[in-house]
């Protein structure tokens, strides 16, 4: 039987993506429960294989797998044999020789999860690779937009940051298209990546033009080491030209959604008063990431979609 | 008097001479004794059916490596220069990016008698520019060529210092010896590892863009007019640096230039598909308007010598994430075939295919191109033109190539070297 993967949202169509957002809706109320556990996957064995940093994504996967009963094998990066220089498909067949269902990949390099696919025998879900795809970040936004607006066509979104080196961006951008909104990519031209329209968006160094009448501003991060590299000359000129704050929300919709795939700076990409304002969705975001990644583990480790 | 080998019944092509007509040839003692008209009666001794194919001066490789010394792990002389003469090639000149680099008239010397142990192929290195390919320190030009380098070159890693590399291309025109630079400029290139473009932003890789060429080539024209020496830039992959070098042609500034086959096939497309990382090569494989541009200026000679860019690399190097694999490609044994696709598809003829392949690289070393004539040295390819074999049975030790089991014309017959056998189709190389 093929295994079925979720490698990133570029690939999937627009009906796919929304059976994925209904599986996740369907395990939210999971978590609300006095015992939050189903045993949707027990016996199923599933590896977080982190070798790039993170907390938020690991600790999110971990709980979902733990919800739907699978146990869980974690390696990251520190622990992990690809320093002592073997390569990722020694680690990745190394693991898989244990024959876990599912193994969740987070990468620095682009395309590592389809190397692992091509390759391995498991289902792999992407957790983040490189500046190319977070299908599960991507889905998040997705149902936190369509929870609060009821529809995703339509709507205007703007992505707003470092587009170039942004995975979360290219996700959202497959993602929102595939069910019909309108996307506006927003930074300074160091940070638009050539030929970003083919994704299937518009792209503008306004702020204002990509704030305007928007349904949706998605912040992107700043990563503060990319000024090093000349993509912008400091914190406080950002803020000034790419930021969000309140004067500049004015020109969205009223209803205007702000949303953040966190760890916000504050002050930087996001004044204060919004990140904690009253449009704010950006914790709803993550209680969120939590459905969306017991739908995809699901998805992926034998479970059927609801026709 | 040594025994005359008679190759009878082909289709003599030979872009030096311009002859394309069916003939014998008579090799005697290393060289060509004579070029006989088909009908005439040949003389007694040894010969070899050549009938249905072409027969051909032997093909010049500009751009590889044989990764020796120090890379065991991704080919040696022998998997090599095996892989060399089955592509018909009789004279490579690897590449300076070994470990160590060939930087020193002892280390330049050491290949080539290894090399001339195997009995193969001609083995004539680029030797480095500058000590370590460091860009700091000029390398001893006289030395390297007496040692039997052709030409000195950057080994992939440009010159940074254009002032550095104003004086080695000086010092290395006073010792007789072509420059061969990579042209690409380092500081645009960043961390790109494909070409920068909607598929490079599409798959989140970061890009190499084409201006990053342009500029480097721009700048080798500049130096090279500064100079006087003789550059050679390659291999070359956009439709700007064409341009650029065609501009240069015509305001008689002789810079000679190559490209690979993979340049003159591949588009940055086919990485989209999973990833492939036998595509990721330097430079980076471009879109389909600077393929069709780059196929012109061959068809036209802007772009003289057409190249393997042979680059080996171990299983290990390639199985990783697009971005940190081994960038490179094995090619000497799919070069002809691939070329020879180009003449099926109408792009160039046959002789000029050869031309690229002989005169042209010739011409960027400054040595006296092989001919099918009297007296010329016995470095000879006899292939099959037509009918399409699948690629297999690889010589070289590298598998990295998109094009194992594709169905290819070129399938080389015979190939010799001073009149000796070295590759014959029935019984592989010698």
């Amino acid at each position: 039987m093929a295994r079925r993967h979720l490698l990133d949202l570029q690939s999937l169509t627009g009906a796919e993506i929304e059976r994925l957002l209904d599986l996740a809706e369907s395990f939210e109320d999971i978590s609300l429960r006095a015992v939050k556990k189903v045993p949707a996957l027990r016996g199923r064995t599933i590896c977080l294989l982190f070798l790039e940093a993170s907390t938020r994504t690991r600790a999110s996967f971990e709980l979902a797998a733990k919800r739907l009963s699978a146990d869980t094998l974690s390696v990251s990066g520190s622990a992990s044999s690809v320093e002592k220089g073997e390569t990722l498909l020694d680690t990745a067949r190394n693991l898989a020789a244990y024959r876990p269902d599912v193994i969740v990949l987070r990468h620095k390099a682009s395309g590592a999860p389809h190397l692992l696919a091509a390759h391995v025998d498991a289902s792999i879900v992407n957790a983040g690779d490189g500046a190319h795809e977070h299908p599960t970040q991507g889905l998040l936004d997705l149902l936190t937009i369509r929870r609060h607006c009821r529809r995703i066509a339509g709507l205007k979104v703007a992505i707003i940051g470092d587009i170039a080196h942004s995975r979360v961006a290219r996700s959202d951008i497959a993602g929102l298209s595939r069910l019909g909104a309108e996307v506006v990519v927003c930074g300074p031209p160091t940070m638009l990546p050539t030929g970003i329209e083919t994704l299937g968006c518009t792209a503008t160094s306004s702020r204002e033009e990509a704030v305007a009448d928007a349904d949706v501003v998605m912040m992107l991060r700043i990563q503060k080491e990319r000024a090093a590299e000349e993509l912008f000359p400091s914190d406080r000129e950002y803020a000034a030209a790419y930021g969000l704050d309140p004067q500049v929300l004015r020109a969205a919709k009223p209803d205007c959604l702000v949303m953040h795939p966190g760890p916000v700076n504050r002050g930087v990409e996001l004044h204060p008063d919004v990140a904690d304002g009253p449009r704010s969705v950006i914790l709803e975001q993550v209680s969120t990431g939590l459905a969306v990644r017991m739908a995809a583990l699901y998805h992926c480790a034998g479970g059927e979609l609801p026709a | 008097m040594t025994d005359a080998l008679i190759l009878r019944g082909g289709r003599l092509v030979c872009p030096t001479t311009g002859r394309d007509a069916p003939g014998t040839l008579v090799l005697r003692a290393g060289h060509i004794e004579a070029v006989l008209p088909a009908d005439a009666p040949a003389p007694e001794g040894r010969s070899l059916d050549a009938t249905g194919a072409v027969v051909a001066p032997g093909f010049i490789d500009l751009h590889c490596d044989l990764a020796w010394p120090g890379h065991l792990h991704r080919e040696g002389l022998d998997s090599g220069t095996a892989a060399a003469v089955r592509g018909g090639f009789t004279t490579v000149c690897p590449s300076p990016a070994t470990d160590p680099a060939l930087d020193t008239p002892e280390a330049v010397a050491g290949l080539v008698a290894q090399a001339a142990a195997r009995r193969r192929c001609r083995v004539r290195p680029v030797a480095a520019l500058t000590a370590g390919l460091a860009g700091k320190r000029l390398t001893e030009m006289f030395g390297l060529a007496a040692a039997g380098a052709v030409a000195v070159g950057d080994g992939g890693r440009p010159v940074a210092d254009a002032g550095l590399l104003r004086r080695a291309l000086e010092y290395a025109r006073a010792a007789g010896l072509p420059v061969w630079m990579f042209p690409e400029d380092a500081d645009l290139r960043g961390r790109g590892v494909m070409h920068e473009g909607p598929v490079a932003t599409r798959l989140g890789l970061a890009g190499v863009p084409a201006a990053a060429e342009h500029l480097a080539v721009a700048r080798a024209l500049v130096l090279a007019e500064l100079t006087g020496a003789r550059v050679h830039v390659g291999p070359i992959s956009t439709a700007g640096a064409v341009a650029r070098l065609a501009e240069a042609r015509a305001r008689g500034v002789d810079v000679t230039a190559a490209a690979t086959v993979a340049h003159l096939h591949l588009t940055d497309a086919a990485v989209a598909e999973r990833y492939a990382t036998d595509l990721r090569v330097c430079p980076p494989l471009r879109p389909q308007a600077d393929v069709d541009a780059l196929r012109a200026g061959v068809a036209a000679g802007v772009v003289q010598a057409v190249a393997s860019g042979h680059v080996p690399r171990s299983p290990a190097e390639k199985a990783e994430a697009f971005a940190e694999a081994a960038p490179g490609m094995v090619a000497l044994e799919t070069t002809l075939g691939l070329l020879l696709e180009l003449v099926a598809q109408g792009v160039l003829d046959l002789p000029t295919a050869i031309a690229r392949l002989t005169v042209g690289p010739a011409q960027a070393l400054g040595l006296t191109p092989g001919a099918l004539a009297p007296g010329a040295p016995a470095d000879v390819v006899v292939f099959d033109p037509a009918s399409r074999v699948r690629v297999a049975g690889l010589q070289t030790r590298g598998r990295n190539t998109p094009f194992l089991g594709r169905a290819l014309p070129g399938l080389v017959r015979y190939t010799l070297v001073e009149g000796r056998v070295v590759f014959d189709a029935e019984e592989g190389p010698c």
